[in-house]
């Protein structure tokens, strides 16, 4: 259970549904409010087909490479923590890339907004978890879940919490991100001098 | 009900903790493109945010951490890389380059609130505090509230720092006091990795 929720929460995180929340809605503030429902309903679907995708796809790849937990978990915290170090840096101003003016299909809402890099990355790193398959699915479908809800409610989020309160979220979330990095790489760490 | 000498004990350890005057150097770099009285609102703001940050590690730090299964080390650890990286900013940052705009950007959350006042040191104290019986939560409440009032006013002083040291020894005392920084990040992380290993 405490698996579960580890994980479950570690991906939420990554997947920043707060931190994206002014990129999505300059995305979609031309279309009314109906279309923009259906629209982020079908990106989410979609995002969440990668993620299982890339689910099976990861325990995959692991067990061709061969590699062993210990590689996994140092170089998931590495990456993690690089993740983090973005979240934690980010300037207000920053530019986010450009994407063209037509209707949003797959890119760049589905990924890589919701099913980023970062997060399939860090699905592929589950991977190789201990736990069952059962767990680590759960867990992406929950994330999943919470972030949907998040979107759902961009606006009234938004209208709420400014683009100043959501950056606020988004460093202390960096934060919490940086913290799994080290402890999994440390866990890591620890396996290889214990050998 | 309450033990005022535990109670006195517990607010000295935290605001030798919280260090108020070791912190200094990190307020004076990152305020320093600001006017006095900019400053003081930063600092206000900062603080405030790291009161609450460290009042929700009190009520619901441990619970969240076990959940995670995270230790101490980790913390530390953390904690000294991002200030360590934080410093290697200042340090390298060239005055009147083209980084400087970047680096005017105002400080928010990171890096002062989190983590050079609400820092792994002073989180782990009240998490180590926090949980203990004999001294119960009221107590810690009161003494993190005291010894954070009680770090207010020397932080106040980063805006007249600038006043007395002008531009240019202000330049001399941001080089010393990002070295500073460094070396506390350091002493964070090695402390987090000896007590890891």
């Amino acid at each position: 259970m405490r698996v579960f929720f580890s994980i479950a929460l570690t991906l939420f995180l990554v997947i920043d549904a707060l931190g994206s929340i002014p990129v999505y809605l300059s995305l979609v503030q031309k279309f009314t409010k109906k279309e923009r429902m259906r629209l982020i309903i079908r990106e989410l679907l979609i995002a969440l087909g990668i993620m299982i995708a890339f689910h099976y796809l990861g325990q995959l790849l692991l067990s061709w490479l061969g590699v062993t937990k210990v590689t996994v978990q140092m170089s998931g915290g590495i990456i993690l923590f690089l993740i983090a170090i973005r979240l934690i840096f980010k300037e207000k101003d920053e530019t986010e890339p450009k994407w063209s003016d037509s209707t949003p299909f797959i890119v760049p809402i589905a990924t890589p907004l919701l099913a980023g890099p970062s997060v399939l990355a860090v699905i592929m790193m589950l991977a190789q978890e201990k736990s069952s398959d059962l767990v680590v699915l759960g867990a992406i479908i929950l994330a999943w879940f919470v972030s949907s809800i998040i979107y759902l409610a961009s606006k009234q989020i938004h209208n709420f919490m400014k683009n100043r309160g959501l950056l606020a979220c988004q460093r202390l979330m960096g934060l919490i991100v940086a913290i799994i990095a080290v402890q999994t790489f440390l866990r890591g760490l620890t396996g290889l001098l214990n050998k | 009900m309450i033990n005022l000498s535990v109670l006195f004990h517990t607010f000295f350890l935290f605001w030798i903790v919280l260090d108020p005057i070791g912190n200094l150097p990190i307020f004076v770099n990152a305020l320093k493109h600001f006017e006095p009285h900019r400053q003081r609102a930063i600092i206000v703001r900062e603080l405030l945010i790291a009161l609450v940050v460290m009042l929700l590690f009190l009520f619901f730090g441990q619970g969240f951490f076990i959940l995670l299964n995270i230790e101490q080390p980790a913390l530390e650890i953390t904690g000294g890389v991002i200030l360590f990286l934080i410093g290697a900013r200042m340090l390298f940052s060239e005055p009147n380059s083209g980084t400087q705009k970047k680096l005017k950007e105002e400080p928010f959350i990171v890096p002062l609130a989190v983590p050079a006042v609400a820092g792994p040191g002073i989180l782990a104290t009240i998490a180590l505090y926090g949980g203990n019986q004999q001294i119960g939560t009221l107590t810690v409440l009161l003494a993190i509230v005291l010894s954070w009032a009680a770090t207010l006013p020397f932080l106040l002083l980063a805006p007249y720092l600038k006043k007395i040291f002008k531009e240019n020894g202000l330049v001399v005392v941001e080089r010393l006091s990002a070295y500073l920084v460094i070396l506390i990040a350091v002493q964070m992380a090695i402390q987090g990795l000896l007590n890891s290993l």
